[in-house]
């Protein structure tokens, strides 16, 4: 108990969408005499019952797609908005670096800047007078030091400014994606004073960002969010392997997606896929009978005429066929069952393939509107030549179907 | 078990919740945002802070030439040029003191938005900021005192001066405090934009700072001394040159009025900064 150093229990943030004053009077005063149901404007949950503990010397990343709540519970962790719901705990000075240069000012020379940068994040004169040469060096722009950055060039604006946040001396730093900047050289200097200080200073850090490299060489532990709740906690690598989805989760008959993260571009929830197996515990194909695919799901809201396509890729990604299959999925929210499909894959020559299953439902003008997308298991296909007058298949010259 | 930690963000804001231990841990970030707001303002000036001087200066002539030459306003025997400028000068601080912190949480949204550190910390600054302008122009108040004195127009008020003192902060003050009031409705009501200039050159007129309330007829006085500012201006300009008179429950009231809106100021502030981000 006595290394937690930031505790967070149970925390909710609303936002309230559309304009805010912008309505008429009668809503500001429903707004005040709490009807808040006969409002204009709608709640959106950013954050929702979030709850987890940093150790000391902890470094966490915190990865999602956009609009997952990753912002947003920095924000509140810093102090910038505070939660709707729950409460935060911190045991230490916290320093935020949500975007590199805050309250820079153009007008004012580099050295200047450094000091009012300083002492925004919170360094007391003393501090900065005695790490201004260290940041000066650090920054590569010793020269100009005494110029308005104004005048400076973007490389060296944020190097000037990444510089003063890494002589911070917090004991939790916060930091959301300000690795990205500068060229590629100073980008690697930034990383390794990162780890510099991670790792021999014994600082808290909370890391968010979309690169995995990053987050994989900084953090420890990693939280993934997704529409504002956690999905998922601990181990980097099994973080990365769920969100970056580089490799599936499947075994080798069946899938279980009850925790699978979904891309971020996926706008619907209607249903979910909870479960893919191959029934006959079959995982290689290797005669031409069709092959049995049984799906679990479960209903989120109320949908018919529901189907699920399988589309088979090549090992680079390249879809080259799909097998649809219409009408398996109807009800009302909480409704679950399964759906067992065959696919032919009769004309599908030998080979491993990737697979992707999408939940569908067709729009009136006959479009596919996705409401799930999960990768879904591998088919191997490895038929023994029957017919010795046929030839030997050549997939790289002649595709993997053959007509 | 249970741990004490030493920051608790909740999700009930606190009625009060000014933390003056944190403010003087970040008395640093006081003095480098007064830099900033002073280079920022006379950057690239050859004449700097003379220019604040020049502005005085200038108003208080045309003033001068206006109503006290051609329209030979009354000014309880002291030199007009001198009256008008004692009043400026209080004026201006507490008008400076309002307007640069009327906007103070709107302008600041892109550090407030970023970076924690207390809020207070801005008006703190720019308060600081006015009173040094003040300072400056008080010196050519200073300056026109010792010219008139020298010519024999006016006496020496002797300890009444350091009246001066309480009456300079506690327009500062005010007006800060009243700005701070008026950042927090912005936030959310953009109309009280439009209404600040509007109000306050109305609050000018009815202050005697071009003319003096002995001119009045009772009822005009009583609106008159409605404005908390108008009997701080008053007893300025009775502690430099020792005409007109301090009108007690005319400063008692401004007193008063001044610890009021400073409670109410720093409550409404405290409460607005907690959750502004989501509204600007």
């Amino acid at each position: 108990m006595e290394d937690v150093i930031l505790k967070v229990s149970n925390v909710g943030k609303d936002y309230i969408l559309g304009t805010v004053t912008g309505e008429t009077l009668k809503d500001a005063v429903r707004r005040r005499k709490g009807e808040a149901d006969k409002l204009h404007n709608e709640k959106f949950t950013a954050l929702d019952g979030v709850s987890f503990e940093v150790k000391k010397g902890e470094t966490l990343g915190i990865i999602g797609s956009n609009g997952a709540g990753k912002s947003t519970l920095l924000k509140l962790i810093s102090r910038i908005t505070s939660p709707t719901r729950g409460n935060i705990y911190i045991d230490g000075k916290v320093a935020s670096l949500l975007e590199v240069g805050t309250g820079f000012h153009p007008e004012l020379t580099g050295k200047e800047n450094i000091y009012l940068n300083g002492a925004i994040l919170g360094m007391s004169r003393k501090e900065i007078d005695s790490k201004l040469q260290s940041i000066i060096d650090f920054s590569e722009c010793e020269k100009f030091i005494d110029t308005p950055v104004k005048r400076y060039s973007s490389g060296m604006y944020v190097k000037l400014a990444f510089s003063v946040s890494a002589h911070l001396d917090a004991d939790i730093l916060i930091m959301d994606e300000v690795l990205a900047v500068g060229d590629v050289k100073f980008q690697h200097k930034c990383l390794d004073k990162m780890r510099e200080i991670v790792a021999r200073e014994k600082r808290t850090i909370l890391y968010v960002s979309h690169n995995m490299e990053s987050v994989r060489r900084l953090c420890s532990r990693c939280i993934i969010l997704d529409h504002g709740k956690i999905v998922y906690d601990g181990d980097t690598d099994e973080a990365c392997k769920r969100y970056f989805g580089n490799e599936t989760v499947k075994t080798d008959s069946y899938a279980d997606y009850t925790e699978y993260v979904r891309p971020g571009w996926l706008g619907r929830d209607d249903v979910r896929l909870t479960r893919a197996e191959y029934p006959d515990r079959v995982v290689e194909v290797t005669d031409y009978k069709p092959l049995k695919l049984k799906f679990d799901w479960r209903v989120y809201k109320p949908v018919e005429k529901v189907g699920i396509r399988v589309e088979i890729s090549d090992s680079e990604e390249h879809v080259f066929a799909s097998a649809v299959f219409y009408n398996l999925i109807e009800g009302n929210p909480g409704t679950t069952g399964e759906s067992v499909i065959n696919v032919d894959l009769t004309h599908v020559e030998n080979g491993q393939y990737k697979t992707v299953y999408t939940v569908f439902c067709p729009d009136q003008f006959g479009e596919s509107s996705n409401i799930d997308w999960v990768k879904g298991l591998d088919i191997v296909i490895d038929r023994e030549k029957t017919d010795p007058d046929k030839l030997n298949w050549n997939s790289s010259s002649w595709g993997n179907v053959s007509l | 078990m249970e741990k004490t930690w030493r920051t608790t963000i909740g999700s009930k804001p606190k009625l009060w919740n000014v933390d003056f231990k944190e403010i003087w841990q970040y008395k640093s970030l006081v003095w480098m945002l007064f830099k900033r707001n002073y280079s920022l303002e006379y950057k690239q000036t050859i004449l700097g802070p003379f220019w604040m001087i020049f502005n005085v200066v200038f108003n208080t002539g045309v003033f001068t030439l206006v109503f006290g030459y051609v329209g030979k306003m009354a000014s309880d025997g002291v030199p007009y040029f001198l009256f008008c400028l004692s009043g400026t000068v209080v004026w201006n601080l507490f008008s400076s003191c309002f307007y640069g912190n009327t906007r103070v949480l709107m302008e600041n949204s892109y550090l407030f938005g970023k970076v924690y550190f207390p809020r207070l910390i801005v008006p703190l600054s720019n308060l600081l900021f006015c009173i040094v302008r003040g300072l400056l122009q008080f010196m050519v108040c200073a300056a026109a005192w010792v010219y008139f004195f020298i010519r024999g127009e006016i006496v020496f008020t002797g300890l009444k001066l350091l009246g001066i003192i309480p009456i300079f902060l506690l327009s500062a003050i005010m007006g800060t405090a009243i700005g701070l009031i008026l950042s927090a409705l912005t936030v959310k009501y953009r109309d009280f934009n439009h209404l600040t200039s509007v109000a306050m050159s109305a609050l000018m007129y009815i202050s005697p700072m071009l003319y003096p309330t002995s001119q009045l007829p009772s009822i005009l006085k009583n609106v008159v001394y409605l404005n908390p500012m108008s009997s701080f201006i008053e007893d300025f300009r009775y502690c430099l040159t020792g005409t007109g008179g301090i009108y007690i429950p005319g400063t008692i009231y401004g007193v008063v009025f001044t610890i009021v809106v400073t409670i109410l100021g720093l409550i409404m502030y405290g409460r607005a900064e907690k959750s502004f981000i989501d509204i600007v």
